[in-house]
C-alpha cells in the first residue's frame, strides 16, 4: 500500500503537472521552428508522435521526452490529481468538471492519433471509388482477383517494414497466402531506374532495374516510396522484385495456381459506400485568377440506392462514420474547358466530435466553479456593507 | 489542478516527479514499439469490389514502371521519330547535325548533340507526377553540383506551354558528377525542359560541355518544339517564354517569320512542327480567347491563332499579340530586357523601369514600355511596344511589333485594348 501511495503522490503532484505543461510547450515551439525547415510531417512525427526525441540545437543534442510521452504522463497525472485526489465538495465541483473535460480532450486525442484513418479520394468528372488513400503512410497489398469480380487483399501496415535494410529485413507472413514476403530494403523517397551500359548502381539491380534512393521532400505527399522484396514460396523457392509506389499496375505473381497481384502503394481503406464525381465547380473571384470557392457535385451510392451531395469547403460529407471534405483541385494550370480532378479529404475519427463535447464540458466546469466564487465573493461584500 | 489538492513534501517532489515519469515512460515502452523490420503478419484479407475500376496486373516490369525498354525498332540516324506509350504517340523532328539514337530505358527520344561523344540530349517520360517538379528541378542541380533551389524559386522559373502542358525551363552550369554522382566534369551546362503532370510526366534534358551545349540551343528549341502527338495539334513554344534565358539562347518555340523568330539567323529553319494548325482568323466570338476577353480597336484585324497566344491582331504591317505564363514569367525586368535584346536595343536598369508609364491594367498595374531596334539587330522589327502585368500566379505580356510610325500611330488604342483585357468568368 505505501507503495501504491508513493506513486500516487507522485503522479498527483502539481510540480509534476507544471513540468509537464512547460515541457508541451516547449515541444510545440520547438516543432514549429522544425516544421519550417522540415516540413509538418516530419515534425509531426519527430516532436509530436514520438516517446523520446534528441532535439539538435546546434552542435548539441537535447534529449527530450516526445509529446505522446508527456500527454500519457499528463493524462494520468490529471486523472490522480485533478480527480481521485482532489477533494469532493461542492467548491471543487467545478474544477472536477472542468478536469473532467481536459481527460476527454486528451482521450480524443489519443483515439485521433491512433484510431483515426486520414486519406483522399481524388476523382476526375465521371470517375467513381469507394476507397481513400492515405496521404503519407505505405502498405504492402497482395491482391487476388476472384471471378465475381470482387478482389481478396491482405496487406502489411508500414510499421512493419518501414526499418527493412541491409541486415535487417522484414518478413512478412499470414497463413492465408501461399507465399510470404521478405522487405530486404526500403526507401521512403526513390526513383526506379532501369540499369543501363553507362549507369552506375551500388544498390541491387533486379531484371533490369534498380531503386535510386532520394533525400526526402519536405512536403512528405510527394516522396514515393520503394522496396526490394523477395517472395518466398511454401516450398522455399524465392523470387526477387521491386515494388515502386508509382507503378502503374501490381507486380503479377502465381502460387499454387492462383493469381497474385503484390504492390506498394498508399495505404488504402474501403469505404461503405461509392462516391461518384459529377461535376466540380470552381469560382474565381471576380476579375481575378484567384479561386473563390470550389465545390464537388457528388452522387453517394449505397446498397443501390442514390443521394446528390454537393460538398464544399465549409459543408462536408458526413457519412457512415466518414467526413468528407473538399480538400483540393487540379491541374494547378488548367485553363477554362480544360478537364479537372477534385481532391475530397476523407476522415474516419470516431473521436470526431469529442473536442466539441470536450469543450462544452469544460465551459460547464468553469461556470460553474466562476458562479460559485461569485456568489461568494457577492455575499461577502453584503456581509461587509451590513 | 487545484490548490485543495494534497500536496506532498516540497523535498520530495522532485524525486516523486522523476520517478513517476520514469515508470511512465517504461510503461509506455513496453506497450509500445513496431520496430519496421524482423516478422510481422499481413492483416487479416478483405473481400471488396472496387468501384470505378478493373483490377489488373502488369505483364511486364517495363508496363508496371512505365518504362519503355523496348522500342528499338527504329535504326540510328533518322530524321524524325515517334516512339508510343500509355500517355500517346509522340514524333519529333531530329535537328540538323543531331544523331537520333536508339531509345534506352527511360529514355524516349535519344539523341548525340552536334557529333560530340559527351553531350546528350533526351527525352524521359515517366508515370505521374514522378516525384514533382521541385525534387526533378533539384535532382538535376546536384548532378551539376548546384545547390537545390527553394519553391519559391523555382516558382520564378520561366513556363512555357509544351506538349499541351505547362513546362518549366532551367538552365543550370556546373560541374557535372553524373547520374550516379561518380563523375567530375567541369563546365558543364544543362538545359532542360520538366513538364510534371499528375497523369505522367516529360523531361527533356540535354547536357554536356557548356561550349557544345551553348552552340546547339536552337538545335534544341527547334527540338523541343517539334514534339508533337501526331494529332496535328500543335506543341511549341511561344518566344516570351525564355524570359531568364542566357543572351545567347534563342526564343523557345514560336512561329516562323514572326518577330520572335527576328534573331534566329536567315538560314534557320522555321520553328514550327510539323501539322500545325492554322484556325480560321475570325472565330464566332472573336472577342474571346480560351482565358481572356477584351475590346478590339478599331481596324485591326485578327490574325491566326498561335499556339501560347491568347489572340494575334495585325494592323498596317504590325503584330500584336497577348501572352499568358504561369508564375512572374521572368518577372518585369527580365522580360524587358529580353526584348531589349531581341532589338539590339540597351538593357534598362531598375531606375529606368521605375520610370516607365502605368497604367490599370487587370486590376492592377501593368507597365508599358517602348523599345526601338539597335543597330546590332538588323533583321528585327524597328520598334516594339510592350505592356507587361506580372502576378506572381500568373503573368500577361502583350508585344505590338512593327513599324515605328504605325506603333505611335495605334498607341491609344494600343492601351485601350490592354486595358480592356479581362479575366473570363
Amino acid at each position: 500500500m505505501k507503495i501504491l501511495d508513493s506513486l500516487l503522490d507522485a503522479f498527483s503532484s502539481l510540480w509534476l503537472s507544471c513540468v509537464l505543461l512547460v515541457l508541451l510547450g516547449l515541444l510545440t515551439w520547438l516543432g514549429t521552428l522544425y516544421q519550417v525547415e522540415h516540413g509538418l510531417f516530419a515534425a509531426q512525427v519527430k516532436y509530436f508522435d514520438s516517446l523520446f526525441l534528441i532535439h539538435q540545437a546546434g552542435p548539441v543534442a537535447i534529449p527530450l521526452p516526445g509529446g505522446t510521452l508527456v500527454m500519457g504522463i499528463l493524462f494520468v497525472n490529471l486523472v490522480c490529481g485533478g480527480i481521485v485526489r482532489m477533494r469532493k465538495t461542492k467548491a471543487t465541483a467545478g474544477i472536477l468538471v472542468t478536469h473532467v473535460g481536459i481527460l476527454m480532450l486528451i482521450a480524443a486525442g489519443f483515439v485521433k492519433a491512433y484510431y483515426s484513418e486520414d486519406g483522399h479520394v481524388t476523382l476526375y468528372e465521371g470517375q467513381r471509388s469507394n476507397l481513400f488513400e492515405s496521404y503519407h503512410h505505405w502498405e504492402v497489398a497482395i491482391t487476388e482477383p476472384l471471378p465475381s469480380g470482387e478482389v481478396r487483399e491482405t496487406v502489411a501496415a508500414h510499421e512493419d517494414f518501414f526499418a527493412a535494410g541491409p541486415g535487417q529485413s522484414a518478413l512478412l507472413r499470414t497463413k492465408s497466402l501461399p507465399f510470404d514476403v521478405e522487405v530486404t530494403r526500403f526507401y521512403p523517397n526513390c526513383d526506379v531506374f532501369p540499369k543501363g551500359p553507362m549507369v552506375g548502381s551500388d544498390v541491387p539491380v533486379v531484371d533490369g532495374y534498380f531503386l535510386q534512393a532520394r533525400p526526402l521532400e519536405k512536403d512528405n505527399e510527394t516522396n514515393v516510396a520503394g522496396a526490394y522484396v523477395t517472395l518466398i514460396g511454401r516450398d522455399g523457392a524465392r523470387r526477387e522484385a521491386i515494388l515502386h509506389g508509382q507503378s502503374r499496375a501490381p507486380l503479377n505473381v502465381e502460387y499454387d495456381g492462383r493469381r497474385f497481384g503484390v504492390a506498394l502503394r498508399r495505404e488504402q481503406w474501403v469505404m461503405p459506400f461509392t462516391v461518384a464525381l459529377e461535376n466540380f465547380e470552381k469560382e474565381d473571384h471576380p476579375r481575378m485568377m484567384m479561386p473563390k470557392s470550389f465545390s464537388s457535385d457528388v452522387v453517394v451510392v449505397e446498397e443501390g440506392s442514390e443521394r446528390k451531395v454537393k460538398i464544399s469547403m465549409n459543408e462536408p460529407l458526413r457519412q457512415e462514420g466518414l467526413v468528407l471534405y473538399q480538400a483540393s483541385w487540379g491541374p494547378s494550370n488548367a485553363r477554362p474547358g480544360d478537364r479537372l480532378f477534385s481532391t475530397l479529404a476523407v476522415v474516419r475519427n470516431p473521436a470526431d466530435q469529442y473536442p466539441l463535447y470536450s469543450c462544452i464540458v469544460i465551459a460547464i466546469g468553469l461556470v460553474m466553479h466562476f458562479s460559485m466564487k461569485l456568489s461568494k465573493h457577492i455575499r461577502h461584500e453584503a456581509e461587509k456593507v451590513a | 489542478m487545484d490548490a485543495q489538492t494534497v500536496a506532498p513534501q516540497p523535498r520530495k517532489i522532485a524525486h516523486r516527479t522523476f520517478s513517476a515519469a520514469w515508470l511512465a515512460a517504461g510503461l509506455l515502452l513496453a506497450g509500445c514499439g513496431r520496430p519496421g523490420h524482423g516478422e510481422a503478419s499481413f492483416s487479416e484479407p478483405i473481400t471488396y469490389k472496387p468501384a470505378g475500376q478493373t483490377f489488373s496486373v502488369a505483364k511486364s516490369d517495363a508496363e508496371r514502371f512505365g518504362v519503355s525498354a523496348s522500342d528499338f525498332a527504329r535504326g540510328a540516324g533518322a530524321s524524325g521519330g515517334a516512339s508510343a506509350k500509355s500517355g500517346g504517340k509522340i514524333h519529333w523532328e531530329t535537328p540538323q547535325g543531331w544523331t537520333e539514337l536508339a531509345p534506352t530505358g527511360t529514355r524516349e527520344a535519344n539523341f548525340k548533340v552536334g557529333g560530340d561523344p559527351k553531350t546528350e540530349c533526351y527525352l524521359t517520360r515517366l508515370a505521374g507526377s514522378a516525384g514533382g517538379l521541385e525534387s526533378n528541378i533539384n535532382r538535376w542541380r546536384s548532378q551539376i553540383s548546384l545547390p537545390p533551389l527553394s519553391a519559391a524559386e523555382i516558382a520564378q522559373l520561366p513556363r512555357l506551354e509544351w506538349l499541351d502542358a505547362e513546362a518549366v525551363l532551367v538552365n543550370f552550369e556546373g560541374q557535372w558528377k553524373g547520374m550516379s554522382g561518380t563523375e567530375a566534369e567541369e563546365g558543364w551546362r544543362l538545359v532542360g525542359l520538366l513538364s510534371v503532370r499528375p497523369d505522367e510526366s516529360l523531361f527533356l534534358k540535354m547536357v554536356g560541355p557548356t561550349e557544345v551545349v551553348s552552340a546547339n540551343l536552337e538545335p534544341f528549341v527547334m527540338l523541343a518544339a517539334s514534339f508533337h502527338d501526331g494529332s496535328g495539334h500543335s506543341h511549341d513554344g511561344e518566344g516570351s517564354a525564355d524570359a531568364s534565358l542566357p543572351q545567347d539562347h534563342p526564343p523557345v518555340g514560336g512561329v516562323s517569320a514572326k518577330p520572335a523568330d527576328a534573331a534566329l539567323p536567315a538560314d534557320h529553319p522555321p520553328i514550327t512542327p510539323a501539322g500545325t494548325p492554322v484556325p480560321a482568323a475570325a472565330s464566332a466570338d472573336n472577342l474571346r480567347g480560351s482565358t481572356f476577353q477584351w475590346q478590339a480597336p478599331a481596324g485591326w484585324q485578327r490574325g491566326a491563332d498561335k499556339s501560347m497566344r491568347e489572340v494575334t491582331y495585325l494592323v498596317e504591317g504590325a503584330e500584336c499579340y497577348v501572352t499568358l505564363l504561369g508564375g512572374t514569367g521572368g518577372g518585369l525586368l527580365g522580360n524587358i530586357n529580353r526584348w531589349c535584346g531581341q532589338l539590339g536595343a540597351k538593357q534598362l536598369t531598375e531606375s529606368e523601369l521605375a520610370s516607365l508609364q502605368r497604367i490599370e491594367m487587370l486590376e492592377g498595374e501593368g507597365v508599358i514600355v517602348k523599345i526601338l531596334r539597335g543597330e546590332s539587330a538588323a533583321g528585327a522589327p524597328e520598334a516594339l511596344l510592350g505592356a507587361l502585368c506580372v502576378r506572381d500566379d500568373r503573368s500577361l505580356f502583350v508585344k505590338f511589333v512593327g513599324p515605328d510610325s504605325v506603333l505611335e500611330a495605334q498607341r491609344a488604342a494600343f492601351l485601350d485594348f490592354c486595358r480592356s483585357l479581362a479575366p473570363l468568368q
